[in-house]
């Protein structure tokens, strides 16, 4: 969601530029940041949830490219590895083993006010989002104040281990707490008391 | 780019990884046991006793003003070190009541103790938080350790409904935290405190920069239940089992506010933040008189004690806003709150483990009607149940009482927020009248034989610590205000 937000912030200070067309990098970043959106938009309006979350792996590619624009080469294989592929196939199984039917749909039919409140809320971030686009000023510094190694593995992995080094370790500690409860949450119930259960 | 953790600096954060090591350790008993029931409860008290004494250690030694750690990512200063003391002590009750609820009712502790430690360390990251990055991290490990601990009742209802309740509902919430940061970061380049102050007074009436810290800002306020964030509130503090509702009342409320606190008072306190049309005061003082009145009156008619106490706990969450709303304008003025934080925290674990002691396997026995009677055949835990609700309303000698009056008074020195003292001090009086309804019922009323209570030595050592607790708050209220005064935000 604010991945295709900054994206779509971006592009739009890129048009701002009277040297874009010129640039092939701003060429890729328009294609990639239209398909993100584009495939954001697609998520959330499609009703069946297969075609909902293969728009998402489209988001997901589209911001991998993005972060190749931004000369991250390394944080694009890995989103498109691990998002792309590993997360969103256990998407797709879930959402393929758990709904039985062929035409089944996403239940989530919202009435008038719900799409009135969204609109009302797509309106004011749109209108925050030209505001700042138009006083940000033109795209074509993007990327030119990047240090030298920018985004790649050996400056991502110093940064990791010196510098960012407690949030690091904070998150493993995060995905330890996200196995934890879902084994626990998902064992069997006991039958007796807790004495007579493994 | 130098590398490399100082010790110094494991030492500052001692509390908080002497707890997430133990979590680890209990797993790893859990593991190694092979599938036998264990009794974890007693090794998990000693973590948490063991991170209680590094906090007392750790108070020496970073001294008054604190300790800046990781390049400005966390800091470890008295008033983090203070409210860590507040999570450990709430954690520990917690644990007391927990072994004999858990074989009451039949739940597998294999995972629970640990879950409630990783919960507890993630309330630990929050507090010592100074970065948009740490902040979301303690709360999200906070946050899932918390779900799966209100999902615990496995095969009850009841359980599971409030868990997915609050588990959807606390994902949009961190939706919103992430993209709060995300605006944050893209108006001002920061996401460190300190940073964004600087950064922030420069940007300040920026209108992204304001949906940003409203963004973070209602993620927080959703964990600490303002209102209108606190639909969840009642199913989940309900469907929970016991203790983890204390939990949740008491720990994970204080964390949230000592998040919020330590936010407002240092990154958020630039002059265009503050005031004016698009400040934070005047937001706050309407929520602020919406929670406290609005929990108060939907406490009134709550059938259940579990669900009148989860809106007591609303109505709470306002009082303490009131007084962060002081304690952001005036960053001197931290110490009213954390007693208060204190002092409701001793007295809603008490109150609620008292509502653990009363159920049974097959009645557990929560309704007013359930209480009648309860005076003759149990007169020491009425006793103790009557000075928790009367801490609660805020009457005499209790802790409840002098929470109130710092707190108001602390309040009163800024023209401001004198409307909302009255409001708070009406919506006191307000409550008085169904916090008596529990002590009516075990009093005055004559009840039917019901089955014999919880009559356990963790469940009667909880109750004891929590009473004491609330007595010594209001016997001897100067010693922990004292700690509180000095528990001053590190600048």
């Amino acid at each position: 969601m604010s991945s295709a937000l900054m994206s779509s912030a971006l592009m739009s200070s890129a048009l701002m530029s009277s040297a874009m067309w010129s640039n092939p990098v701003q060429w890729a970043f328009w294609l990639l940041g239209g398909l993100a959106l584009l495939g954001a938009l697609g998520t959330v309006t499609r009703r069946s949830p297969v075609q909902a979350a293969l728009f998402l792996v489209l988001t997901l590619v589209a911001t991998g490219g993005l972060f190749l624009v931004l000369h991250a080469s390394f944080l694009a294989a890995m989103q498109v590895l691990v998002y792309a592929g590993a997360v969103m196939v256990l998407f797709l199984f879930v959402v393929m083993s758990v709904s039985h039917t062929e035409g089944e749909t996403l239940g989530l039919a919202q009435g008038t006010v719900g799409k009135l409140i969204g609109l009302a809320a797509v309106g004011v971030l749109g209108h925050q989002l030209l505001r700042v686009c138009l006083t940000v000023g033109d795209g074509t510094s993007v990327g030119a104040a990047l240090p030298g190694g920018f985004g790649d593995v050996r400056s991502l992995g110093r940064w990791i281990f010196s510098r960012y080094l407690l949030p690091f370790e904070a998150i493993s500690v995060l995905l330890l707490v996200a196995i934890v409860a879902a084994v626990a949450i998902t064992r069997r119930p006991p039958r007796g008391r807790a004495e007579g259960e493994g | 780019m130098t590398g490399g953790v100082g010790m110094g600096e494991l030492q500052a954060l001692a509390p908080l990884l002497v707890v997430t090591g133990w979590a680890a350790l209990l797993l790893l008993v859990s593991a190694l046991a092979g599938g036998r029931s264990l009794r974890l409860g007693p090794l998990a008290l000693c973590g948490l006793l063991l991170a209680l004494a590094a906090v007392v250690w750790d108070w020496r030694l970073v001294g008054a003003g604190g300790q800046v750690l990781f390049g400005g990512l966390a800091v470890s200063d008295r008033f983090a070190l203070f409210l860590d003391a507040l999570l450990l002590l709430a954690g520990s009750l917690t644990v007391l009541i927990s072994g004999a609820y858990l074989d009451e009712h039949g739940f597998a502790d294999d995972a629970y103790f640990s879950l409630l430690l990783l919960a507890i360390s993630g309330m630990m990251l929050l507090v010592h938080a100074t970065s948009l990055v740490m902040l979301l991290i303690g709360l999200e490990t906070m946050s899932l350790a918390i779900y799966a601990l209100v999902a615990f009742w496995v095969g009850k209802a009841t359980s599971a409904e409030a868990a997915l309740k609050y588990f959807v509902m606390g994902a949009v919430a961190s939706a919103f935290l992430v993209f709060g940061v995300a605006l944050i970061y893209g108006v001002t380049g920061a996401t460190g405190y300190r940073a964004l102050a600087e950064a922030a007074a420069q940007a300040a009436g920026q209108p992204l920069l304001l949906l940003g810290m409203v963004f973070v800002l209602g993620a927080l306020a959703f964990k600490v239940a303002i209102v209108p964030l606190h639909m969840w509130v009642p199913d989940a503090y309900e469907g929970a089992p016991t203790p983890v509702t204390g939990l949740m009342a008491s720990a994970v409320k204080a964390a949230g506010f000592g998040a919020l606190l330590r936010l407002l008072a240092t990154s958020f306190a630039a002059d265009g933040l503050v005031y004016g049309s698009t400040g934070w005061l005047n937001p706050c003082w309407t929520l602020a008189a919406l929670t406290m009145s609005l929990g108060n009156l939907a406490a009134l008619r709550q059938p259940s004690i579990k669900r009148m106490l989860a809106y007591s706990s609303v109505a709470h969450a306002g009082y303490v806003l009131l007084g962060v709303i002081a304690a952001g304008l005036h960053p001197g003025q931290l110490a009213p709150v954390l007693f208060y934080l204190l002092s409701y925290a001793a007295a809603t674990l008490g109150a609620l483990g008292v509502v653990a002691w009363i159920g049974r396997r097959e009645a557990e026995r929560l309704t007013f009607e359930d209480w009648a009677g309860l005076a003759r055949h149990h007169p020491v835990v009425a006793l103790a149940m009557t000075v928790f609700m009367l801490s609660l309303a805020g009457v005499p000698p209790t802790g409840g009482f002098f929470a109130k009056f710092y707190l108001f008074r602390a309040a009163l020195r800024d023209p401001q927020l004198v409307t909302l003292v009255v409001i708070a001090v009406l919506n006191s009086v307000v409550s008085v009248y169904y916090y008596l309804r529990p002590v009516v019922a075990m009093y005055f009323q004559d009840g039917v034989a019901q089955p014999q209570p919880l009559a356990r030595p963790g469940v009667y050592a909880m109750l004891g610590l929590a009473l004491a607790l609330v007595l010594l708050l209001g016997l001897l209220p100067g010693v922990p205000l004292d700690w509180a005064l000095h528990a001053q935000l590190a600048r």
